[in-house]
C-alpha cells in the first residue's frame, strides 16, 4: 500500500534532514516541503560568524542535498498559518489548503525575541540570512561603535565577527556569557576571552532603553549610563514557532509538546527548535536550540512517523546527549550532554596545554556534560563516555587519563 | 601503515565481503576538526592528539555506507561528501 502524501513545514535544516530520512526509509509518496522564508534549506551557524563578516554569502550557506533523492515539491515563502491536527490539514498564507494523509513534520523553528527599539535603522536581529546581510552592510558602512545586547552564543559570536572586523564593540549581559548554560565561573572565563580580544564586556546590567530617532544613536542602561552606538545588535533568545498552532489541537507549551519519540499527536511529529519532548536520559522535558539536535530529531521523528504503520522500525525514545558548539576568535568551543540543573562545575586544569579548557558538570553522583575549548579529541572521548550515562566518579578517572602525560 | 587504522581494520574490514565502494572526500578548507565525523564512523575517521581530522580509510564498502553517511550528516562545517 502506497503512504499518503507527507507535508514537512519548515523547509530548515531540521525540515530537510526529515525529508531525506524519509526517503533513506523507503517513503516512495507525495512529499512537500513548506516554508516561510522564499529560500530552500540553508544554514543558520554561518549567519553570525563567515556571514556577518562578509567572507561568506548566500551561495555558501546553501545546504547540499541530492534534489533526485528528496524529490519534493516545494512551497517556499509561503507561511502555514493554521494545523487541523485531526485531519492532517495545513492552511497557507495564500490561502492554499493541503491535506497530508501520510504525516506531518512539524520543523517551524523559532525567532528571536524583539525589544523596544528594533525597529530603528542599525539595529538588527540575526536569524535569517536576510538579517545577517543587512548586520553585514551596516557594519560594512560603519567604523562604529557597535553595541551587542545579550551575551548568549549569538551575541557573543556577533562581537567576536565584529573584532576580526576591527569594530570597537560592547557586549552587554545582564548575567555573564551564557551563564545559565555553562555556570558562573565558565561564564566569567569566556567573558574573560571577549575582553582580552578588545570587547568592552559589560556584566551584570540591563538594557532600559535603544534610543535614536529613525536610526538607533546609542543604547542606554539601566543604571543610566548612555553607549554610543552606531550599530546595534539584539540577541536576547528565541521563542518557539507555534502561533499558526493555536487551534491546532496540539499541545504547546514553550513549544509543542511531544511524547518521548518526538510524536506530537497522531501522525504528527515536530524536530529541531519548536519540539518540546521528555529526554528520558536527563529526565529533562526541554527544547534544544542546537544545530546538532536538528538533524538528530528530525532523523528520528521521520523515522516514528513512519513507524505508526510499521513501514519502519519501531518508536523509540529519542535520547540524545546534546552536542553544541561556536567558534569565536580561532577557538572552539564544544559542550556535550545538559548542563541543566548542575549541582558541581569542575573545571580541570592541562599543565601541558594551559589555553584550553574542560569543565565537567555534575548532577547528583552523575557526569552529565563536558565543556571545553580547543579540546576536540578529548570532548569526543567524553561524548562516547556520555552515551553510556557516566557516574560522576567514572568520569573523573577518565579525566584524569586524559589529562595524563603521555607515558 | 598507519597503526591505528590497521587496529580498526582487524575488527572489521571495510571492505567486508562487497564489490561496491564508496569514498569519502574531506574539504580540508571547511574541516574544522570538531570530530562529529568520527563519532559516527569510528572506523573512518578519528582525531588525533592536535585535534586534526585523521581519515583512517577514504574507500570502503557497503558495510560502512550507513555511518559514512551519518557522519556526512552531522558534520557541522559540511566539509564532507560521499562519492559512489
Amino acid at each position: 500500500m502506497t503512504r499518503g502524501a507527507i507535508g514537512i513545514i519548515g523547509a530548515s535544516l531540521a525540515g530537510l534532514n526529515a525529508g531525506l530520512e524519509l526517503r533513506r526509509q523507503g517513503f516512495a509518496g507525495r512529499l512537500v516541503i513548506a516554508g516561510d522564508e522564499p529560500h530552500k534549506p540553508y544554514d543558520r551557524p554561518p549567519l553570525s560568524k563567515e556571514m556577518v563578516r562578509g567572507t561568506w554569502g548566500h551561495d555558501e550557506t546553501k545546504l547540499a542535498f541530492d534534489e533526485d533523492e528528496l524529490r519534493a515539491e516545494w512551497r517556499l515563502g509561503d507561511p502555514a498559518v493554521a494545523l487541523d491536527a485531526a485531519a492532517g490539514e495545513v492552511t497557507f498564507a495564500s490561502g492554499v489548503r493541503e491535506q497530508f494523509p501520510g504525516g506531518i513534520v512539524i520543523a517551524t523553528g523559532a525567532a528571536p525575541r524583539i525589544i523596544a527599539g528594533c525597529e530603528l535603522r542599525g539595529v538588527h536581529i540575526v536569524r535569517t540570512l536576510e538579517d545577517s546581510t543587512a548586520l553585514h552592510a551596516s557594519l560594512a558602512a560603519t567604523t562604529g561603535p557597535v553595541v551587542v545586547i545579550g551575551g548568549g552564543f549569538v551575541g557573543q559570536e556577533v562581537a567576536a565577527s565584529c573584532r576580526e572586523l576591527g569594530l570597537p564593540v560592547t557586549l552587554i549581559e545582564v548575567a555573564a556569557p551564557a551563564r545559565h548554560a555553562l555556570g558562573e565561573e565558565v561564564a566569567m572565563h569566556l567573558a574573560g576571552i571577549h575582553r582580552r580580544n578588545g570587547v568592552d564586556v559589560r556584566l551584570g546590567v540591563a538594557v532600559a532603553a535603544i534610543e535614536g530617532e529613525g536610526t538607533v544613536t546609542g543604547v542606554r542602561l539601566a543604571d543610566g549610563t548612555l553607549l554610543p552606538a552606531a550599530v546595534a545588535v539584539v540577541g536576547v533568545g528565541v521563542t518557539p514557532n507555534v502561533d499558526w498552532l493555536a487551534e491546532s489541537g496540539l499541545t504547546l507549551d514553550n513549544g509543542i509538546v511531544c511524547d518521548e519519540t518526538c510524536l506530537a499527536a497522531p501522525g504528527v511529529v515536530a524536530a529541531g527548535d519548536v519540539a518540546r519532548w521528555p529526554n528520558q536520559r536527563y529526565g529533562e522535558m526541554r527544547r534544544v536550540e542546537h544545530w546538532d539536535n536538528a538533524v538528530r530529531q528530525a532523523v528520528h521523528a521521520a523515522r516514528r512517523l513512519l513507524a505508526e504503520d510499521g513501514s519502519a522500525e519501531a518508536a523509540l525514545p529519542y535520547t540524545p546527549v546534546p552536542w553544541f558548539w561556536s567558534d569565536q576568535y580561532g577557538l572552539k568551543l564544544q559542550l556535550i550532554g545538559s548542563t541543566f540543573g548542575h549541582d558541581e562545575v569542575r573545571i580541570l586544569a592541562d599543565p601541558a596545554k594551559p589555553d584550553r579548557v574542560l569543565a565537567l558538570y555534575r548532577r547528583g553522583d552523575r557526569l552529565n556534560a563536558v565543556f571545553g575549548i580547543n579540546n576536540a579529541k578529548r570532548l569526543l572521548a567524553f561524548r562516547r563516555m556520555l552515551e553510556d550515562n557516566p557516574s560522576w566518579d567514572t568520569g573523573l578517572g577518565e579525566a584524569a587519563l586524559l589529562l595524563a602525560p603521555a607515558a | 601503515m598507519d597503526h591505528s587504522a590497521s587496529n580498526m581494520a582487524s575488527r572489521e574490514s571495510p571492505f567486508a565481503g562487497e564489490d561496491f565502494r564508496m569514498k569519502v572526500v574531506v574539504d580540508w578548507a571547511l574541516c574544522d576538526g570538531n570530530g562529529a565525523c568520527a563519532l559516527e564512523a569510528p572506523t573512518i575517521f578519528e582525531l588525533s592528539d592536535d585535534d586534526e581530522l585523521i581519515v583512517l580509510t577514504d574507500e570502503f564498502g557497503e558495510a560502512l555506507r550507513d555511518q559514512a553517511a551519518a557522519a556526512v550528516r552531522v558534520c557541522p562545517k559540511r566539509a564532507l561528501r560521499l562519492e559512489m
